[in-house]
């Protein structure tokens, strides 16, 4: 009657058989999610061990990683791919394609969860190969090194990774010391250190970013007493992080102390200000 | 701004030059520093550069400092980095330079490193010229307002990329199992 086709005639989202198909799509991404995530403890494991492997070469040990993490990334496309080849051609000869806008839907949540995990599981593990990377070079420090003049015993510091002058304490010659690359190599890796040293303030300020991201828009006239309370608990937790980060890496770097007041700033105005600006609260 | 005695542009110049296999002893040389003065000077243009917006004129220089390294106080350094026309010589065609980008980015992800001096007989300051190289032929065709000309080169990179990318999985294809391989629907 009315010419409607049979799809519209009964409500086939309750048909058994497109139900099993729902259970079975459910079943594809618990079994995709699980993958994911017991795939990061083994990933873990295979780039420390390859440290250790590769003679502390950060760099293939950073590519292996990128490989790890490719194929974690493929997980996404092995969903969006798998709903439009199987799920979706399979459950539209009982449903109208509205219908499947769940479906999908939830290969969508899964897929974007997977990158925010990624991005924190790989401040972690940069900061573990990182602090691995500095106690194995950071041993060469502890040789004894001897003035070129008076073969006396040169007491280097242990907070430049750089090439510096050591008096002699004995005959006060002034002495040059160049590290090797393993030592100047530290002056880089302490970055990934302190990050992952300020993996709390990181997760306080995205999660201050996300609440500031996800209010909706506002028009000119409109009460902004919210949005503009919410920017600024996030200007808050982003500047606890910088500060946290900057403080860290300073521990470690002696160059980096003075700097630190003025390195936070230029990390909000990029992180934080520019964003802040162009926000509705100026609208 | 100076920092003992060095400008953005020396710094610039002194990072083109060390990308390209210049050792920091002869680049001290070049500015009449001793390497611990130059490591320090060095230390601090790092920390200089983040305040730098990246499309401002001393980002524009940096970048320009890799397509021509001898020049300034390069300008007759016998060790400095040659200019782009070098390498384009050599790797004349807008094809070696794709090759080149997905060899690298497929075996990355297969955790694979290149090495461009190995692979290529290029250092990395040679790479940067030629991606710079093509960068501005696009650049200037999308600023010329010519469509045509654009449809063409999108065209032409298209058809590259997929070509090296046909070719380097092919070439990496034992490596690459996904780990989500037994899992269907």
């Amino acid at each position: 009657m009315f010419g409607f086709g049979k799809k519209e005639e009964k409500d086939e989202t309750q048909n058994p058989e497109y139900l099993a198909l729902v259970a079975k799509w459910d079943s594809f991404l618990e079994k995709i999610e699980a993958r994911f995530n017991e795939s990061l403890a083994p990933a873990e494991e295979a780039v420390l061990d390859q440290l250790e492997e590769g003679n502390y070469d950060m760099v293939s040990n950073m590519t292996a990683w990128s490989g790890i993490k490719s194929q974690l990334l493929q997980l996404e496309d092995k969903i969006e791919t798998t709903f439009d080849d199987k799920v979706g051609p399979q459950m539209s000869e009982y449903v109208e394609r509205w219908n499947l806008i769940d479906q999908d839907q939830k290969g969508i949540a899964l897929r974007e969860s997977f990158r925010p995990k990624i991005e924190r599981f790989e401040i972690m593990l940069e900061g573990k190969v990182a602090q691995r990377f500095y106690n194995h070079a950071i041993q060469f420090l502890n040789e004894d090194f001897h003035c070129t003049q008076c073969s006396g015993k040169l007491e280097i510091k242990k907070d430049i990774f750089r090439s510096h002058y050591v008096g002699c304490d004995y005959c006060n010659t002034t002495n040059t010391f160049t590290p090797n690359d393993k030592i100047a190599e530290i002056r880089w890796v302490v970055d990934d250190i302190a990050k992952h040293k300020a993996l709390k303030e990181w997760d306080e300020k995205e999660s201050a970013r996300k609440a500031c991201k996800s209010m909706r828009s506002l028009s000119e006239d409109e009460d902004k007493t919210e949005l503009a309370a919410a920017y600024d608990t996030w200007e808050a937790k982003e500047k606890a992080f910088w500060t946290k980060y900057f403080t860290e890496r300073a521990s470690y770097v002696s160059d980096y102390k003075d700097t630190i007041a003025h390195d936070v700033e230029v990390k909000m105005n990029w992180a934080f200000y520019d964003d802040k600006k162009r926000s509705d609260l100026y609208n | 701004m100076e920092i003992n005695g060095t400008t953005f542009e020396d710094y610039a110049l002194a990072s083109a030059n060390a990308a390209a296999g210049m050792s920091k002893d002869d680049i001290a040389k070049v500015f009449g520093l001793e390497l611990p003065v130059w490591e320090a000077t060095e230390q601090q243009w790092i920390g200089k550069m983040s305040e730098f917006s990246p499309g401002g004129p001393e980002m524009q220089f940096f970048g320009e400092a890799f397509m021509k390294p001898k020049q300034g106080k390069f300008a007759n350094v016998e060790a400095a980095a040659d200019s782009s026309d070098k390498i384009l010589e050599k790797y004349p065609k807008w094809s070696h330079h794709i090759k080149m980008q997905q060899h690298f980015a497929i075996a990355d992800e297969v955790g694979i490193h290149i090495d461009f001096q190995k692979e290529y007989g290029i250092s990395m300051t040679e790479y940067a010229q030629l991606g710079m190289h093509w960068g501005g032929i696009f650049r200037e065709a999308m600023m010329g307002g010519d469509n045509e000309k654009m449809q063409k080169l999108s065209k032409k990179q298209d058809k590259l990329m997929k070509k090296w990318e046909d070719h380097f999985k092919e070439m990496y294809k034992d490596q690459d199992s996904g780990i989500g391989d037994d899992i269907d629907f």
